[in-house]
This record gives C-alpha cells, sequence and structure tokens, in this order.
C-alpha cells in the first residue's frame, strides 16, 4: 500500500487542513510520558494515512474536498454563552448531572460535577496528568487509531473530555448529559473532545452527548467517544447532531461489551454542512447485545454520512439496527451498516433495515447494508429501501378531506416516529419530535396525533 | 404394539422424564395429560427421535423392536407418525412433493409400489376431501404462509396419507378455534382402527370431548402418576393438576 | 418436479471426474503477450484492420492497468507472460474413439444429471466422426435458424461474413477500457459466439440445444456479442451442467448483450467448471465479465445463472436499462463447496423512465467455501419511476464457511422505489428433522429443501436445464451435511 499523506497531497494542492493540524501538533503543550506517547502514536497514524478519499471504501460516497480547503485553528478561550442562552438550546426534562464543553474545552461555570448519583466523572486532561504510564488508564484501547483516521486525530489532540465511571452494580436513575457546544472563534477551529465510559460490572447508566452550534460558524467537531461495557452492564447512549449549517462534524462511537452487556445507541443528525458518524461495537462475549437506532434528516445542501459496524466476536450474541433517514433539497445522506460475524460466533443473530425517504429531484441516498459471516449457525438479515410516501395512504388521508401538505407531513413525521418510539428516554424523545414537527408546514395534527397517543 | 420402561431422558443436561413407563396395544387411544413442564412434548420428541434428547435409561419397545436404535425416518418407516406442535415451514418445497416422498419412502419400506402421480393425487384429494382442504394447498410451500389451524390440519392429512401405526398427537389441539378442532378430531376419529394406536399429549380435556380415550394418563414430574378412563380428564378439568400433583407427592 | 432415486449409494463421489491432460500442441505460440502475439493472433485469423486496431488500443490500455483486488477472493498472483494466448484448434488424434474408451465415472455422472444419450459422446471429447448422429442433429439445428434470418454462428465466422454487424457492436457495452480482464480479453481473444436475431424475428428455438452440443471446447479467451435487432425474441443458453474438458486456468471471457427497442434477450449460465480437489488445489479462475444493454425502449434482458464450479468465481451480468420502460433481471444461484470462492452478483443502471429490474440471488456454502453477493443498483436522475427489488438469501452448510453480502444502492430519484432484503440462515435442523419424521432420507431431505431454496432461480431457466440443475446441485453438494 503507498502511504497514503501522498494520496492526499496530490501536486499542484496542499491541504490548507492538513498544514493546520500539524502546524498546531507541533504547538501543543507537553503533558507526562503516557499522555505525550498517546499523542505521538495518534499523530503518526493520522499522518500516514492523511484525510481519506472517496477511493476508500469506507469514504467511497463522502468526499473531504471541502473539509480539507479550511485551516482549522485549535480551540481557544471562547466568550461562554449565557446560561439562558444554554438552558434554550438543552434538552429539557431530563433527570441528568450536565457538563457544558465549549468548542470541546470543558466549561466549569456552567457544568454541574456535584450531584453525579455516585457516578466519578473526571476532566480528561486532569485525568491524564494524574496517570503517569499509559498502562494505569484505558483511554485509547476502545476506539482504534489503525482503522479510523479521524479517531487517530482525535487521540493526537487528546486533552478535553472527560472520563466516566460507574457505581458497580447500581442502575444510575440520573444520566450524565454532555452537552458540547461550538461557538464562533474569529477563524474555524478544530475542536477534538474525548469521552470515556466505563460501565462497571452490572451498573446502569443514560448518557447523552448533545452537539449544538452558535452563530454562522464553520468549525469542525471531531468527537470520539469509547464506551466500556462489563459483565451485565448497561448503557443507553444518545447523540444529538444540531450543529450549524456550516460546521463539519465527525463523530466516532466505539464500545467493546463483555458478557450479558447491553448497549443501546440513539443517533440522532439534524445539523451540520458534513456529518459523519463511525460507529464500531464489538461484542466480545456471549450473551451481550447492541441495539442501534438511527434518524436522520437532510436538507438544504447538507451531507450526513451513517457508518456503523458491528463485530459478533462470541457465540449467543445479538445485534438489531433500524436507521431511516428523510433527505429532501440538494441533500446527500449515506448510509453503511455492517454487521460481521466471525468464526464460532454461533447462535447470534443480526439484523438491520435501513429506510430512506427520498422527497427531491436533487437529493440522493446511498445505502449499503453489509453482512459478512464466518459461521453457520446464525440468524442475518438486512434489508433497505428508498422511496417515497406511500401512495395509498396519502390518497386515504386526502379522501378524509386533510390537506396535501399536511397528509405530507403527516406521513414524513410517521416516517420518522418508527425510530422515535424505539428511544425510551422520553425528554430526548419529545425533543426529537418537537424537532420534527416544527420543521414540518403545520404541526399541529402531528402534536395532536401524538397528544392523544400519551 | 408400544412399550416404555421405566424411560430417562433428558434435554441439555436437565433431566425431564424421570423413569416413565407406559403400555399400548393397537387399537387403543391414550391421552397423556399434564401440566406445563412435566415432559409430555418431550415424550413426543423422544418417540420421534429427535437430536438433543437423550435417553439416559430404560427401553422403548415398538412392534417387537428397540425404538430407541432407529434413525427417525427409520421410525417414520416403520409407520411412526409425530403431529408436531410447531409445524415448521419450509418455503419453496410443495406440500404435494413433501407428501408423494414421504408416501414412497413408507410404502418402499413395507415392500409396496411406489406410487404414480395419478395415484398418489387420487388418494391425497380424497384424503383433503375429509380434512375440507381445498386442493390449492397442495401447490403451496409446506406449511408456508399457513394461519395455525391450517398447520394443524396439515398434520392430519399427512397421517391420513400415510397411514402410521402408531401416531403421537403433540398438542394438537392448542391454537386451534372450536370449528377447526372439530375438523381436526373428526379427521383423528376416521384413522382409528383395531390395528392403529394414538397418542393424545395435550394440556386440556376440551380435545377429549371429541376424541374419546380408552385411557388417561396423568404425566408429572417426568412420569405417570395416575391412569384412569375418560373420567379421569373431566376430574382434573373440575380440580386441576394441583390436585394429583398433591395426591402423587402424599 | 422430478423424482430422484433415492439410494444415496447411487451418489458419484464428489470429486471431480475429469481429471486433467496436458497436451503439447504443436500449433501454439509460446508463452508471453507483446504486440507481436496480438498482431499474429489477428493475422492467423485473417482479420480486418479495424478489429487489429481494436485489439491493439486494448493491449495498450491494459499495459497501464492493475489487477483489481477489491473481490472478497483470494489466489496467488497469476503469471500473464505464462500463458499461452493462441493454439490452433486441437487435433482429434488423442480423443477417444467411442464411448466405450471414456472413463465410465464421468457417463456415470452424466446419467446422472439425465443428459441426453446423442449429447453425452460429444460432451465426453470423442473425436466427432465416430458421433455422426448428434453432429447431424446440430445441422438440422442450423438450417431452420437460417431459415428464420437468425446469424449465429463463430465469432471468427462472423469477423468474415458479418464485418459491419461486428464493428457497429463489438466493445459498444464493454468499452475495451472497461476493466483489467475485460480490457485483457480484447487484446486477445480467439473466438466465441455471435448472434443477431433480425427485427420482429421469434428466435424459432432456444439456442441452448444447439449451444451445448457445439460448444464443448470454450477457449480461454471467449467473446460472445448477441444482438437482438427491434421487436425480436431470443434465449440462449451457455453452458452445461456436464462437468467440463478444460485446461486453462484462467478463463476471461466477455459476454455484451444489445437489445433493441421491445426486443427480449433470455441469456442462462450454467457452469460446472474444475472446481478443484478438496483441499483447493487446481481448478479455474472464472473472471467474467457481462453486461447487457437495454438500448431500445420496452427491451428486456434476463440473465439466469446456476453456479456450482470454478474455483474462483468473479462476474457480475449486469443490465443498463437506457431504454424507457425497459427491464433487467437476474436470477442466480452459487454453490460453494470445499475451498472454492465466489465473488458475484449484478449491476442495474437504471437511466430510462419507468425502468424495472429484479434481482433474485441465492447462495449456498459449504465445506470451507467463500460465498458473496455484490450488487449495485444504480438510480440516475432521469430514471423516474424505476423500480428495483432484490432478494438476496444464503444458506450455510457447515460452520467453516462464509456468505458475505455487499449490496450498494444509489438512488437520485426521488420517484424511484428500490427495496433490497437479505437472509443468512443455517439449513434448518427443525426443517430437516420434519423430512426424516416423514420417513425421508437426510440426503434427499437436503436436496429438497436446498431446491426449495433456489426454486424461484430454478423457474427461471429453460425446462430441461431445470431439471438437470437440480441434479447438479445435490452432486454438488453431495456430502456436505451428515
Amino acid at each position: 500500500m503507498s502511504s497514503a499523506i501522498q494520496k492526499s497531497k496530490r501536486p499542484g494542492r496542499r491541504e490548507a487542513a492538513l498544514d493546520a493540524f500539524s502546524a498546531a501538533w507541533s504547538d501543543l503543550g507537553a503533558g507526562n510520558d503516557a499522555a505525550t506517547a498517546l499523542r505521538r502514536a495518534g499523530f503518526e497514524a493520522f499522518t500516514g494515512t492523511g484525510l481519506p478519499t472517496t477511493r476508500d471504501e469506507a469514504w467511497k460516497y463522502t468526499s473531504l474536498r471541502k473539509l480539507a480547503r479550511h485551516a482549522f485553528r485549535p480551540a481557544g478561550p471562547a466568550e461562554a454563552p449565557s446560561p439562558k442562552q444554554v438552558a434554550a438550546v438543552s434538552v429539557d426534562g431530563l433527570d441528568a448531572a450536565c457538563i457544558v464543553f465549549l468548542n470541546g474545552r470543558l466549561e466549569p461555570g456552567l457544568s454541574d460535577l456535584t450531584n453525579m448519583d455516585g457516578i466519578i466523572a473526571r476532566p480528561m486532561a486532569s485525568y491524564l496528568d494524574d496517570h503517569e504510564s499509559s498502562d494505569a488508564h484505558p483511554i485509547g484501547t476502545v476506539a482504534a487509531i489503525g482503522q479510523h483516521p479521524f479517531v487517530a486525530l482525535n487521540q493526537a489532540f487528546l486533552r478535553d473530555g472527560i472520563v466516566i465511571r460507574t457505581v458497580p452494580g447500581r442502575a444510575h436513575d440520573r444520566s450524565v448529559y454532555l452537552l458540547f457546544l461550538s461557538v464562533p472563534g474569529g477563524e474555524p477551529v478544530a475542536a477534538h473532545p474525548r469521552v470515556f465510559v466505563d460501565a462497571t460490572d452490572g451498573s446502569q447508566l443514560t448518557v447523552v452527548e448533545h452537539y449544538v452550534g452558535f452563530g454562522n460558524t464553520a468549525n469542525l467537531t471531531n468527537a470520539v467517544t469509547e464506551i466500556s461495557l462489563g459483565p451485565a452492564a448497561r448503557v443507553d447512549h444518545y447523540r444529538l447532531q444540531e450543529e450549524t449549517a456550516n460546521t463539519f462534524h465527525i463523530g466516532g462511537l466505539h464500545a467493546k461489551l463483555l458478557r450479558d452487556a447491553q448497549l443501546a445507541t440513539h443517533n440522532v443528525h439534524l445539523g451540520g454542512t458534513l456529518a459523519r458518524l463511525d460507529i464500531g461495537i464489538h461484542l466480545l462475549d456471549s450473551g451481550a447485545e447492541t441495539v442501534m437506532n438511527g434518524l436522520y434528516c437532510v436538507d438544504g445542501r447538507r451531507h450526513v454520512d451513517n457508518q456503523t459496524r458491528v463485530d459478533h466476536f462470541a457465540p449467543h450474541t445479538l445485534s438489531n439496527e433500524v436507521y431511516r433517514g428523510i433527505v429532501g433539497d440538494h441533500g446527500r445522506a449515506v448510509f453503511n451498516g455492517k454487521a460481521i460475524v466471525h468464526p464460532d460466533a454461533q447462535k447470534i443473530e443480526a439484523h438491520q433495515s435501513n429506510d430512506n425517504l427520498l422527497l427531491s429531484p436533487e437529493a440522493e441516498i446511498d445505502t449499503k447494508p453489509e453482512l459478512e459471516i464466518y459461521a453457520d449457525d446464525v440468524k442475518c438479515s438486512h434489508g433497505a429501501t428508498v422511496g417515497q410516501l406511500d401512495a395509498d395512504a396519502l390518497f386515504y388521508l386526502l379522501s378524509r378531506g386533510i390537506a396535501p401538505d399536511i397528509a405530507h407531513d403527516l406521513l414524513t413525521f410517521a416516517f420518522a416516529e418508527i425510530v422515535a418510539k424505539r428511544m425510551p428516554l422520553a425528554a430526548f424523545r419529545r425533543r426529537l419530535e418537537r424537532h420534527l414537527a416544527g420543521v414540518l408546514a403545520d404541526d399541529r395534527l402531528i402534536q395532536e396525533n401524538l397528544g392523544a397517543e400519551r | 404394539m408400544l412399550s416404555i420402561q421405566d424411560l430417562h431422558a433428558r434435554v441439555d443436561e436437565r433431566p425431564i422424564l424421570n423413569g416413565l413407563s407406559l403400555d399400548v396395544n393397537p387399537g387403543e387411544v391414550h391421552a397423556i395429560m399434564g401440566p406445563n413442564g412435566s415432559g409430555k412434548s418431550t415424550l413426543a420428541n423422544v418417540l420421534a427421535g429427535r437430536d438433543g434428547y437423550e435417553v439416559t435409561s430404560g427401553s422403548v419397545t415398538y412392534v417387537g423392536k428397540d425404538l430407541l436404535d432407529m434413525a427417525p425416518e427409520e421410525r417414520a418407516r416403520e409407520g411412526v407418525f409425530l403431529a408436531f406442535q410447531y409445524p415448521v415451514e419450509i418455503p419453496g418445497v410443495n406440500n404435494a412433493y413433501l407428501l408423494k416422498a414421504a408416501l414412497n419412502a413408507v410404502r418402499t419400506h413395507r415392500g409396496e409400489a411406489e406410487l404414480d402421480a395419478f395415484e398418489f393425487l387420487a388418494v391425497v384429494k380424497e384424503k383433503m376431501g375429509l380434512m375440507h382442504m381445498d386442493e390449492s394447498f397442495l401447490n403451496r410451500g409446506v406449511n408456508e404462509g399457513f394461519s395455525g389451524g391450517e398447520k394443524k390440519r396439515n398434520e392430519i392429512l399427512q397421517m391420513a396419507v400415510l397411514e402410521p401405526r402408531l401416531a403421537v398427537l403433540d398438542e394438537t389441539d392448542s391454537g386451534l378455534d372450536i370449528d377447526a378442532l372439530k375438523v381436526v378430531a373428526a379427521g383423528v376419529n376416521s384413522l382409528r382402527s383395531p390395528d392403529r394406536a394414538i397418542i393424545l399429549v395435550t394440556h386440556y380435556q376440551r380435545l377429549l370431548d371429541y376424541i374419546e380415550p380408552d385411557f388417561v394418563h396423568v404425566l408429572s414430574g417426568g412420569k405417570i402418576v395416575r391412569t384412569g378412563d375418560k373420567t379421569l380428564a373431566l376430574e382434573l378439568e373440575e380440580r386441576g393438576y394441583d390436585w394429583v400433583q398433591e395426591a402423587a407427592n402424599a | 418436479m422430478s423424482t430422484r432415486s433415492p439410494d444415496v449409494e447411487d451418489f458419484i463421489g464428489k470429486k471431480y471426474q475429469h481429471g486433467f491432460v496436458t497436451d503439447i500442441d504443436a500449433d501454439t505460440v509460446p508463452p508471453g503477450l507483446d504486440e507481436s502475439v496480438i498482431r499474429l493472433i489477428s493475422r492467423k485469423k485473417k482479420e480486418p484492420g479495424f478489429l487489429l486496431e481494436w485489439r491493439l488500443r486494448a493491449f495498450e490500455h491494459w499495459q497501464t492497468m492493475q489487477e483489481p483486488r477489491w473481490a472478497h477472493v483470494h489466489h496467488d498472483p497469476i503469471d500473464y507472460q505464462a500463458i499461452s494466448y493462441f493454439s490452433a484448434p486441437k487435433s482429434k488424434e488423442d480423443a477417444p474413439k467411442s464411448l466405450d474408451e471414456v472413463d465410465p465415472k464421468l457417463l456415470e455422472t452424466y446419467e446422472k444429471l439425465g443428459i441426453p444419450l446423442h449429447e453425452r459422446a460429444i460432451l465426453a471429447g470423442v473425436a466427432v466422426d465416430a458421433v455422426f448422429d448428434s453432429v447431424s442433429v446440430a445441422t438440422t439445428f442450423k438450417e431452420k435458424l437460417a431459415e428464420a434470418g437468425v446469424v449465429f454462428c463463430s465469432f471468427s465466422e462472423a469477423v468474415q461474413n458479418h464485418p459491419e454487424l461486428i464493428e457497429a457492436y463489438l466493445g459498444s457495452v464493454v468499452p475495451y477500457t472497461d476493466n483489467f480482464f475485460a480490457t485483457l480479453n480484447s487484446a486477445v481473444f480467439t473466438d466465441g459466439s455471435f448472434v443477431y436475431v433480425p427485427k420482429g424475428v421469434r428466435c424459432p428455438m432456444e439456442l441452448s440445444t444447439y449451444f451445448r452440443i457445439n460448444a464443448a471446447n470454450t477457449g480461454q479467451f471467449e467473446r460472445t456479442l448477441i444482438v437482438a435487432d427491434e421487436g425480436s425474441h431470443v434465449s440462449y443458453l451457455e453452458g452445461c451442467t456436464a462437468p467440463m474438458r478444460d485446461e486453462n486456468q484462467l478463463h476471461a471471457a466477455v459476454v455484451e448483450l444489445v437489445a433493441m427497442e421491445d426486443a427480449e434477450i433470455k441469456y442462462s449460465t450454467v457452469q460446472n467448471w474444475y472446481p478443484g480437489d478438496e483441499n483447493g488445489v487446481g481448478g479455474i479462475y472464472n473472471f467474467v465479465t457481462k453486461r447487457g444493454d437495454c438500448r431500445g425502449d420496452r427491451s428486456k434482458i434476463s440473465w439466469t445463472q446456476v453456479e456450482t464450479g470454478s474455483a474462483i468465481t468473479w462476474k457480475y451480468p449486469s443490465c443498463i436499462l437506457r431504454g424507457a420502460e425497459s427491464i433487467g433481471e437476474f436470477y442466480s444461484v452459487a454453490v460453494t463447496n470445499n475451498l472454492q470462492q465466489a465473488d458475484t452478483g449484478t449491476k442495474m443502471i437504471h437511466i430510462g423512465r419507468n425502468t424495472r429490474s429484479t434481482i433474485v440471488s441465492k447462495g449456498i456454502s459449504a465445506g470451507r467455501a467463500q460465498s458473496a453477493y455484490r450488487g449495485l443498483v444504480k438510480v440516475l436522475p432521469g430514471a423516474h419511476g424505476a423500480r428495483n427489488h432484490t432478494q438476496c438469501d444464503s444458506l450455510l452448510m457447515g460452520d467453516r464457511c462464509g456468505a458475505h453480502t455487499f449490496p450498494y444502492v444509489e438512488v437520485k430519484n426521488p420517484s424511484a422505489k428500490v427495496e433490497h432484503e437479505a437472509t443468512t440462515s443455517k439449513i434448518g435442523e427443525d426443517q430437516l428433522f420434519y423430512c426424516l419424521q416423514r420417513g425421508i432420507s437426510e440426503e434427499d431431505a437436503v436436496n429438497m429443501i436446498v431446491n426449495g431454496f433456489c426454486k424461484d432461480v430454478f423457474r427461471e431457466l429453460p425446462m430441461e436445464f431445470a431439471v438437470e440443475a437440480q441434479n447438479l446441485l445435490s452432486v454438488s453438494l453431495e456430502g456436505a451435511v451428515g
């Protein structure tokens, strides 16, 4: 394989982003040896491959040319929004400890680290300072830098973020709410926050990650979350992406599950000019289960790419994925779901579906649900559809006197609601439904429809 | 015809049958009743030779032969028929084809000539009339998209065509409405004959209103704890299974 | 539905019945490939100038290309300079003089597959003089075709007799720049078949029957071109259920189909080349480019394939749905056993309005085999009302095989409807037990279930081959379960 830094540096064209990353990396302050080693490994892995191109199978449908033209600066101190502004964008009704990040950096003034229901939450920077040896902490053991250039890039700038550890055996009623605010910083800035969740044996926790953009920023958010689930641990992970229409959002969500652990991921994309999330889940021991729900609404000229991969390494493991997308205007949505059943992972089940509504002649959907199976006693299925609203249903509504645009919205909403209903956290679901209803022409009917259900 | 002596069997290392004994003679209808988990379906599956049902001791003699020594298909060819509790769907394989292949396997085993397509259809159509089944059944995939009642009727149709010597009906009544139950019962009754024995495995007395058994056995804890005639079934219906279990434990 | 003899002992051994024979033929060009070899091929075949130039352009392009690596298959590197690119027709002297000299096991296989008596000698490679009767059967076919105005001949003959048709259509579906193997084929192909069905003509017979007799020796770089002019109809069957005698490891064929307005082409393939032994030694590498162009409105191209042979299969019979309301279909059964690898599927490119495509793919993996479905459904912006339905199922037999599904769906038109469904499952223990309980032997039960699994595809085969294909499956999977 030819070195990819050459690949990305085509003759005659410098990639501003790469140069800026290199410059920023050289300016990084020194940490202890362990942290420095991690950053160096990340930087070397990233420069070894450079930015992926559409010739890389995993990036076939997502071009980074636009991103590459931006010289993102490291995030410096930025003016914090007022608590009122923060409250206005937050998911309300959550019983949660709220931790706020500003361009990737933890903002103590807006965060509450006191009432944590016994959960240990440590800012990443001080956590790293306390661990002289990387053997002593698990950061970087779940998200692999080898396969994901942006994980490598995130690790190269490893400093900000949070480490969370549950109390073994405890079902934490109180959730952890991580609010990532992207605010204007003069020039476009890059944030590389890292979240590590250590879900100890038998514990249960709900984590909500919420990415919100302010103003007209063209920032880069490059967020990586690692979740390690011990035996019989359970994590419900929610991720709501509402960046500005100019922001580049690249995310990685990587998890390892031990025996009987359960992970549910709920991934919603509503913003960003280019949004991409890679989910990688390793089911390492029998009884491990994962549910993956996803919803993306793509309008304007936005581009959303969801890549999910589940590795069934052990027998009696289960994965179940439902992703739905609504794509209009000049939007483009990409989905690639991969289930890999490794040798001897017998008696597993892997199910996957991806359904898309394509609403405009300029929009595009590229979907690729894949199965790779090396065991025989398995039940696997996948399905993908691209289509429009059901003409019969539409006609039925019209024949009952409902106006065409409302009938249209109602059915669109119903399409999304199939996934929304799979998300148990009521506050999160309400937020999502409100958003959906808000972008539709007349939300009254939908509100009534929802009201009747509750 | 069938003699089960002190049968012990287990599934996944878990003992289910614990010393079950039962004798069945030609022409008899035996009902085996019992609460959930008492081992009813295990008995049916052991008799048919399903994998995963491990006989740890005891014997089963069928028409003078060691039944446990025979492969499932041999048992079938020797005239042991199991009507499944949950008949499986086999997409793409049509009913007529399965039935013809099965019938000819049995006939060949008996030293009879195989039936050609016309002879076969004549036989099967007659039996289908009996079961109130539409001819389109023949061209559908085995149990594919069948309702619960259709699946059970299909089982009895197969029984009628294959003419077994020993029929074991595993919860054939479950999931049937009363009309379907009557059709199935009429089918079973028409197959009663002096040289054929039938074992009805059931949880409910209801089926026995339509198929009158000669003997009723109550299975509990993996063995028969009480045997009587059809009045025992009525008593069970009235007093529940706890009464027998308590009586057995006493 | 055929009834099979239930005697398991009657099954032929699972070993491939025809060993490889190495002949040394005097009229063979030494191994290696350069421009002079291509000029030599063209000269020997007395080709017109345009064809030589086309070959040379292809060769020049090929030298800039690299062998593709993306397929889910593994093999040792191929030494393209070790292949001999031209050999004259083999002499008949080494061939058996009659069926009495043919390996009885091979004849047993023919019996098992239900190959008609008069064809067996030809398939077994008996010298043609000795099987005069069968040849006369072929001659009769040929006369009948000529009467209808259908041109059906070897590619070489077509170059001599219909150069204008070749010049007009060659490379119009698969350009010489298309891909590594197709480009190589364009430079060095030696022969193949050509069919032209004139306007409004319904080809009076399945070209299958004739073809099976004549094409037993297909060659390594085969090229097929079928043109169905407006309103015509043709059904063509390539290959044969019987094991084929072949000495070349690498096969890189190209098939181009052109369907004009209201024309229909049905192309069926049964491929049973030597798969290598149980340890994966030997076997054919079958790297084929097949593509059909629905050029006219309301045209239809239908691919049906039953693939049981070859060590490695790499092929994606595709349809370019250019004409409005044109239809593309792909029905496939791919069986892999032992160490076979198959990466196969299709591409449906929707360009015209109201175009429709159907994909049904059934993969069966046994032993240590790896089988992949790779498909692309692409709906371009102009393809209003395009419809696709894909059903892609895998059946696994044994815990060391693999089954993979890589479907690509790209949609750029909001009135399109595309549906992809796939399942993977083990051959059902419940299903097997149910059949055993009804007195059916395990071998027969497996055959029944597998044939049921493949029914949607077999239904698309010409009748006589459907029966053979079923038998072929049971022969290929012999010993896979139990």
